[in-house]
């Protein structure tokens, strides 16, 4: 191949030539490799080793192809032609380059038919339990999503879970190890935040406890404003003599004319905490809001719970003249008949007429904000689907599911169903401003203050099975619940009264026994303290049946009826079936309906909130029940008395 | 004595040497006592805590913490820890799965739901149990087979399941042994009018959760009268559309008198199902073994009064079908550091003392034949014989790395065709055949 009289390439030419050409399909091959296991997909392991064959087999042939040069096996390539050659070479190896950048995924797609698809990435998202139903169909649609470009297989297996705000405070600032893992959930990668003052009380938490958990996105995503829900043909004449007025203006005209005012528990729930602080306005008027909004939760037997159980009430109640404070999205699921968990969890007929709650707007409204945090204390894998996520969620096809569940999302226009059909006005404006949580911090301290008192009845299980170990290390199911009962007893307010009864009364195994009179916390029992008189009485042996009905309807007859300075409720803490009251579920209802007291029930071991005679005293009293784990009955009674008492920490 | 005369000169001779073999002897003897006296098990297990991840202890008086408990007084070197997932099957999966993605050494050994453990195993999230010097034969051959995949051992069943037949000891004279068996006892006895609280005759789980499925499938495997998969197919040899038909038909609320169903059964999981046949709602329930003990109230402390004198007077026998089998199954982490000891804790959780200790105190179901045919155990436990019988008889989910696809296609449709009165779609089968292949 020599050209006379001009000097060949030599062995760097054809060692060139050869690594060109021959290493090429090695590069193929790893590129493929390296795409595939950043995908997940499944043959990456068989694409790796392809690679390395191909790519060890060139990169001999190169070595050949030099040594060969060396030893004068090659003739040499003219000079003249050695630019045009290196030109081809580079040529080929970017065209090679380029199609394989693009040929990748189509590489990838014979993979996947040829070897099926991989196992999706999982996410754990956690969200709200009033977000719970939208964060589950924005995981929905971004799972489709995947599908759609991952050759049809699906690249994320996304799990929603929900968390109340409390919960994930305590959670985050322990780092979500242990017990949060077993109580709260699944350690989350992402966490639809329903606002930023949520996220902020989370970070603090985390440096309070110096377990900070690692924050690494925070993205604002969309916007639902508070508004007051109202329905019936009063309500477009109390629309029109609200217009125009802040938050407090719209409560007092709405209580001037005879309506009824609804507010979801500020303590369980975000939207519960931003009408808390507009409808206070400024301090002074706090207790007159309490008393308003308590005696209209208690008359319409509302639930003191969160938004969505209390629009759940409002559908079975459908009330003439009450206003409810909500978010505009709940307001336009409620209006659309979807699902709001709880006793409303199938679908209703959309509202229609007189019976679509309309929304308005107080001139001082603000909004929730949604949020997208990312936290990094999962794998490179689930690192790069929530970001993926993230960055769809903040898309086209994201906002347009966003819009779909109710909310308004960020940098793009309101449309369906945020329409008049619905209730809501497309075009209403309100700041685009985070509340800040000292904002909303402040708010709940004067809730704690200015709230109804709780008079609380504590009936606890002493039967026989109560003796029972609860686990290793744990002691007796009694000891357990003497303990927590210790514990919650402390988060007694001032003004908050408590009593203790145990049921049975005896060995004999019937009735119940005044173990501490019901009163406040600085009142004495004998001469010791009341939390000290709890404890006493707390240090004994069970023993005997279970006369569990006895128990709650004694107990309600007891408390003395709900009022406009205190809220009655009865916690019953058992771990088994009612064995001796000799009296039957309606008769349990009768007994305790319509007497202005909750009934609370915190079920373990052999306890089931599915228990007939519970379940209905429970809905005839707007109260509620839990299933528990023994060793989480610490933090139910916290969570519960927290509730009754007002502990916004 | 003449002939040891050469002793002493040469105890002389060698003085140092014999001092240094003298200090070796008693170097190797004391560390043998010292090494026998501090004995943790096998001197191969690697050293270091071993994290088990699983989902809430739900075993009367938690005992595998117990176990747990047992285990480190004897291993102080590699005490165990388990980490506790909520009781909701589908928190605990995202979350294994999440760990298992990670890369991370943290976990050792995984407590799965017997119907993950292909899909671990497919994706080498586990590694295969070392078979040698593994005694396999006191194992119930059922749960054992959960924990082969692809012709590997990949775990050991720790506790098993499978569903029975509740039925009113009252309202009937014998058990039923089929379906038409139990359509005959509803009409028998509710079809004269009204029996005293009765409202219909046989509640299960049907709310739209793996329940749904695990339901559906014993019906369907009640009418071909065997598993409805093979080889990770729908096996159209035993099953087409009608029999899938017949399943569901065999589960629809129907009008009229007497009723067959309680309609709020497509509303209940296992709880509510137990309450319904407490209060007297129905003759027959479907359900775990766990309901005998809630019916039975034998808890600590009070009198056990046993199934003939309970609230509603019961027995138990088998499902009228091969049912479906539950259970978990311990397995180690690919990523572990310390297989060797994962292994022998898992040996030691699955072991004859260990299931029979999760079984009489704890409520679980062994999987060791042993444990049921002791006569304390079947003296306390009358329903033991029964259980083993329906372990027996049970089939596994579908072993398929797209298992929890499958389910939630299969109960998706079987959940419309009651709730909306209407067929299974007529490419059913071609559906789930996808969802069981590609997930």
């Amino acid at each position: 191949m020599g050209v006379r009289g001009t000097p060949g390439w030599g062995w760097r030419g054809w060692a060139i030539a050869g690594v060109c050409v021959l290493g090429i399909p090695g590069a193929a091959a790893a590129w493929l490799t390296v795409w595939l296991w950043s995908k997940g997909t499944r043959g990456a392991e068989i694409a790796t080793v392809l690679a390395l064959l191909v790519g060890v087999l060139g990169f001999l042939l190169a070595v050949l192809v030099a040594l060969g040069t060396f030893a004068g096996k090659f003739p040499p390539v003219r000079r003249g032609r050695r630019p045009a050659l290196v030109g081809a070479a580079t040529g080929l190896l970017v065209v090679l380059a380029v199609a394989a950048w693009f040929l990748a995924p189509a590489a990838e797609g014979v993979v996947v038919r040829v070897l099926g698809c991989g196992h999706p990435v999982q996410l754990r998202v956690l969200s709200s339990p009033e977000q719970l139903a939208a964060a589950r169909r924005l995981a929905g649609g971004y799972e489709q999503w995947t599908v759609g470009r991952n050759h049809g297989c699906q690249r994320a297996g996304v799990h929603v879970y929900a968390a109340s705000p409390r919960e994930v405070v305590a959670a985050m600032a322990s780092g979500w190890v242990g017990t949060a893992l077993r109580d709260v959930g699944p350690r989350p990668d992402v966490w639809l935040a329903d606002s930023a003052a949520q996220v902020e009380r989370a970070k603090d938490a985390g440096r309070t406890f110096e377990a900070s958990a690692p924050f690494v996105r925070n993205d604002l995503v969309a916007w639902s404003p508070l508004v007051l829900g109202l329905a019936g043909p009063d309500a477009a004449a109390l629309a029109d003599g609200m217009s125009g007025l802040p938050w407090s203006g719209v409560f007092d005209e709405a209580v001037r004319r005879g309506w009824d005012v609804v507010r979801p528990d500020p303590v369980q729930s975000t939207m519960g905490q931003l009408g808390t602080a507009l409808l206070y306005g400024d301090a002074t008027r706090a207790r007159t809001v309490e008393q308003r909004v308590g005696l209209s939760l208690d008359q319409g037997g509302y639930p003191i719970a969160d938004g969505l159980e209390v629009l759940c009430r409002y559908r079975q109640l459908r009330p003439a003249r009450t206003a409810v404070v909500v978010s505009e999205q709940a307001l336009v699921r409620f209006n659309a008949g979807d699902p709001l968990g709880g006793g409303c969890g199938s679908r209703d007929d959309p509202r229609t007429g007189d019976e679509v709650l309309r929304a308005a707007y107080p001139s001082d409204t603000r909004g929730l904000d949604l949020r997208f945090v990312q936290l990094g204390w999962s794998g490179s894998l689930q690192q790069r689907e929530a970001a993926a996520f993230g960055t769809w969620l903040t898309g086209d096809d994201g906002r347009r599911v966003l819009l779909q569940v109710g909310l308004r999302p960020r940098d793009a226009p309101a449309g369906d169903p945020l329409n008049e059909r619905n209730g809501v006005l497309a075009r209403a404006t309100f700041p685009r401003e985070e509340v800040a949580a000292t904002v909303l911090d402040t708010a709940l301290r004067t809730y704690d203050s200015a709230k109804r008192r709780g008079r609380v009845l504590l009936a606890l299980d002493g039967s026989g099975s109560m003796g029972a170990t609860a686990g290793p290390g744990q002691g007796t199911r009694i000891q357990v619940a003497a303990r927590a009962v210790s514990s919650a007893v402390t988060l007694m307010g001032a003004r908050d009264e408590f009593g203790l009864w145990i049921f049975p009364a005896d060995r004999g195994g019937t009735g119940t026994r005044e173990a501490v009179p019901i009163g406040e916390r600085a009142g004495l029992v004998g001469a010791v303290p009341r939390p000290q008189a709890v404890r006493d009485a707390l240090d004994f042996v069970p023993a005997g049946n279970t006369p569990l009905y006895r128990a709650v309807v004694d107990g309600v007859a007891a408390l003395g009826p709900s009022d406009r300075t205190r809220v009655s409720a009865l916690v019953v803490l058992t771990d088994g079936e009612d064995t001796t009251s000799d009296l039957t579920p309606a008769r349990v209802r009768d007994e305790v309906a319509g007497r202005q007291v909750r009934v609370f029930v915190i079920a373990v071991g052999e306890a089931t909130c599915s228990t007939v005679a519970l379940d209905e005293a429970i809905a005839a009293t707007s109260g509620h029940c839990v299933d528990a784990d023994l060793l989480s009955i610490d933090s139910q009674l916290s969570t519960l008395f927290g509730v009754l008492w007002g502990v916004s920490g | 004595m003449r002939f040891l005369a050469w002793l002493p000169g040469w105890l002389g001779r060698h003085r140092y040497a014999l001092m240094l073999a003298d200090a070796v002897a008693i170097g190797i003897v004391g560390t043998l006592v010292v090494t026998s006296l501090t004995d943790d098990g096998p001197v191969d297990l690697e050293p270091g805590e071993i994290r088990i991840l699983s989902g809430l202890d739900s075993s009367t008086g938690r005992q595998r913490q117990v176990l747990i408990d047992q285990w480190n007084l004897v291993h102080p070197r590699n005490k165990a820890t388990i980490v506790e997932l909520p009781a909701d099957a589908d928190a605990q999966h995202a979350e294994m799965v999440a760990q298992a993605q990670s890369g991370e050494d943290d976990i050792d050994v995984y407590n799965l739901d017997v119907s993950w453990t292909a899909e671990f195993a497919d994706a080498g999230w586990i590694r295969p149990l070392d078979e040698t010097g593994l005694d396999l034969t006191g194992f119930i051959n059922e749960p054992l087979e959960t924990c082969r995949y692809d012709g590997k051992l990949w775990a050991l069943p720790f506790n098993t399941d499978a569903g029975l037949l509740y039925y009113r000891t009252d309202l009937l004279a014998t058990p039923p042994g089929s379906w038409k068996d139990i359509r005959d006892a509803v009409d028998k006895a509710l079809g004269g009018g009204s029996t005293t609280g009765v409202a219909a005759g046989y509640t299960a789980q049907l709310a739209a959760y793996e329940g749904l499925t695990v339901n559906a499938l014993e019906a369907a495997q009640s009418v071909v009268h065997g598993s409805i998969v093979r080889n990770g197919r729908i096996d159209t040899g035993v099953v087409g559309l009608d029999e899938l038909q017949e399943a569901v038909d065999r589960l629809r609320p129907t009008a009229g008198t007497p009723q067959f169903l309680l309609p709020e059964s497509l509303e209940y999981r296992e709880d509510q199902s137990t309450e319904a046949f407490r209060d007297g709602k129905v003759l027959f329930m479907r359900n775990w073994p766990v309901a005998y003990r809630n019916l039975v109230q034998s808890t600590a402390g009070e009198p056990t009064p046993g199934p003939a004198a309970a609230a509603v007077p019961f027995a138990v026998t088998a499902l009228p079908g091969p049912g479906v089998l539950g259970g978990q199954n311990l397995a180690i982490a690919k990523n572990s550091a310390r297989p060797r000891a994962a292994q022998a804790l898992i040996e030691f959780l699955t072991g004859d003392y260990s299931e029979q200790i999760l079984f009489d105190r704890g409520g679980f179901a062994a999987t060791r034949t042993i444990v049921y045919e002791d006569p304390a155990v079947r003296r306390n436990h009358p329903y033991a014989v029964t259980l083993l019988h329906a372990i027996q008889l049970a089939k596994p989910r579908p072993v398929t790395p797209c298992y929890a696809k499958f389910s939630e296609v299969f109960r998706t449709a079987v959940d419309k065709a009651l709730r909306d009165d209407e067929r299974l779609p007529p490419d059913i089968i071609d559906t789930l055949n996808a969802a069981l292949s590609n997930c």
